[in-house]
């Protein structure tokens, strides 16, 4: 529990004047759920976007398992088990629900080119496991009965849902959800917080949130860290975060 | 689903039948040459839309099948490489080119990434034309050498050489379609949609865009070089930005969306090309308007023309 999952070290990003992530230094511990949480523009989805490869930080370290994957591509970054999903749904939208799924068991495939191309027994046999693996997820996340639709039909709750579901398929050992919530009604939180649980204790994934969701971050969350201006300001559990006065007042100076 | 996919390998093998009895059938020169041409379009046309999938609009194709054609043409008038072999050799050639051009122009996407390829066709073709001494320039390589099996030559004889495009064309089709039925084609269709989501799930962008580029070019290049020994004549004119265009709009017209439209496309215009050829210089003139036609009321193309006739009907 104890031992770092990820750290980022003196991490830096500005785009031109702007500095959106400012000397970061912040652990993920293996199997914790971590809250990121801040106001708008603080920086969250930018800490994801220099972890997942689409930037390259100005400055500072990022370490995943004691290996230094700074600079590494996202699909790189994937490949070590680092998975995310979108702040807005992000999906294949004109293949089925299904096939969606399937993208993400690519890099699970071990058929490799030869064997694929002249469909052998084998990379058949592995495309059958992939689509019973596919339809199990989807029916853990509750959306199995849409396995033949098209992802362009589906209403956002889905969508998000779906997402996540490719996350899932995709096999990480470290999930970083960027707004999961948002748009849901009450019901559909509750389902989501406890799926999101579930994956943490049975699957064993260790989980980034970033949620404005108070309540739902409170909830689920081992611990959390709070950044604004793309500095962090505060890290602890939820209650000492709760009665944090640097949090208050960055969250009252934002309304 | 199923059923589907039984009533298409039953349409593909009554096809592909038709295709190898037609010479029985209907032993006309004309017919034939008309054919062999179209299935030489077919294999560009398809590898255009093999491309197209992965998120890249390519008009330069013609120039990986002029690579072909002079690669074989030359090495055969050259150095006596047999034809056959010329074959192969004039598809690795293609196929390297577009490797090496694929990792740094398939990196841009967009608008740019057209102008880039149509840049390329015309500038392979200025090259063709500039490089004199070995390709005689605007004069072309005349005397191509044709193919021939054992003492048996092809000759003037349009049945060899429909069958040999026939067995191009099908070989090509059938890679083309394996590559996009099996795991690697989820990926080129996953990098069209959405390659930003595809590469965080480990998708290397640019080695499977480069796949298909090079897979396409590769056959581009051979069916280049089968027209060479076919007409037994090579000229930059061949290869330019008109041809690419032509290949493009089989693909679009016949249906970009499924792997069969390109194969329709082909013969639908090309036939209608042939129709046309009283109009000579006007024939763009028709086509331009023919295409904005399909472009605008049949969204996917022919190929979606009897679907909507299903649709319709059964309302
Ligand atoms: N690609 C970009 N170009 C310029 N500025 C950006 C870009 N991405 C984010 N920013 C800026 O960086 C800051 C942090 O943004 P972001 O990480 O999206 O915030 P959050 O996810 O916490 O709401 C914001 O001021 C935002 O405007
Ligand atoms: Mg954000």
């Amino acid at each position: 529990m104890t031992n770092p999952m990820l750290e980022l070290v003196g991490l830096r990003k500005n785009f031109g004047g702007l500095m959106a992530v400012d000397e970061l230094d912040l652990v993920v511990r293996s199997g914790e759920i971590l809250g990121l949480i801040g106001p708008n523009g603080a920086g969250k989805t930018t800490v994801y976007n220099l972890i997942s490869g689409i930037y390259k930080p100005a400055s500072g370290k990022i370490i995943f398992q004691g290996e230094n994957i700074t600079g590494l591509r996202p699909d790189q970054v994937a490949n070590r088990g680092v998975i995310r999903t979108f702040q807005i749904a992000s999906l294949f939208k004109e293949l089925s629900v299904l096939d969606n799924m399937l993208v993400a068991f690519h890099l699970q495939s071990r058929a490799g080119f030869w064997r694929s191309m002249l469909n052998s027994n084998y990379s058949r046999h592995e495309e059958k496991r992939f689509r019973k693996r596919a339809l199990e997820i989807l029916d853990f996340m509750g959306i199995g009965s849409l396995k033949h639709e098209h992802t362009i039909n589906l209403p956002h709750g889905h969508q998000v849902t779906l997402g996540l579901a490719i996350a899932l398929a995709a096999n990480p050992r470290m999930l970083l959800l960027d707004e999961p919530l948002t748009g849901m009604n009450p019901e559909e939180v509750n389902t989501m917080v406890s799926r999101v649980k579930q994956i943490n204790q049975e699957q064993g994934i260790t989980i980034i949130v970033v949620e404005h969701n108070m309540r739902a971050v409170m909830e689920l969350c081992h611990r959390i860290a709070v950044i604004n201006f793309g500095k962090k300001i505060a890290e602890g559990v939820p209650d000492h975060i709760r009665q944090n006065h640097a949090v208050i007042e960055a969250y009252l100076g934002e309304s | 689903m199923n059923k589907n996919n039984r009533i298409k390998s039953l349409l593909l093998l009554v096809f592909t039948i038709i295709g190898f009895l037609f010479p029985v059938i209907r032993n006309d020169p004309y017919t034939l040459s008309l054919l062999l041409i179209i299935f030489v379009f077919i294999v560009a046309a398809v590898g255009f839309r093999l491309i197209y999938i992965t998120g890249r609009l390519t008009i330069g194709q013609a120039a990986f099948m002029g690579v072909g054609a002079y690669t074989s043409a030359l090495l055969s008038l050259n150095f006596g490489i047999n034809p056959w072999l010329g074959l192969l050799i004039g598809g690795i050639a293609a196929g390297i080119l577009a490797l090496g051009i694929g990792y740094i122009v398939l990196r841009v996407g967009g608008v740019y990434f057209v102008i880039i390829t149509l840049c390329l066709a015309e500038i392979s073709k200025l090259f063709w034309l500039w490089w004199r001494p070995v390709t005689y320039g605007n004069s072309g390589l005349i005397d191509v050498p044709g193919f021939s099996i054992a003492s048996f030559q092809f000759g003037i004889n349009k049945i060899p050489y429909y069958y040999l495009s026939l067995i191009i064309m099908l070989v090509a089709l059938f890679v083309m379609y394996r590559m996009e039925r099996s795991r690697i084609g989820i990926a080129l269709h996953a990098l069209g949609q959405n390659d930003v989501l595809a590469e965080h799930l480990g998708i290397n962008r640019t080695r499977y865009r480069v796949l298909a580029f090079t897979t396409a070019s590769f056959f581009c290049g051979v069916v280049g070089s089968f027209y060479a020994h076919y007409i037994h004549f090579v000229h930059p004119d061949q290869f330019g930005v008109m041809p690419s265009i032509m290949i493009q709009i089989y693909g679009i017209a016949g249906g970009i969306g499924v792997f069969f439209g390109p194969i329709v496309g082909s013969f639908v215009v090309a036939g209608l090309t042939e129709f046309l050829k009283i109009a000579k210089e006007f024939q763009p003139l028709i086509y331009g308007p023919l295409l904005v036609i399909i472009m605008l009321f049949l969204p996917k193309g022919l190929i979606g023309l009897p679907q909507m006739f299903f649709k319709s009907s059964k309302k």
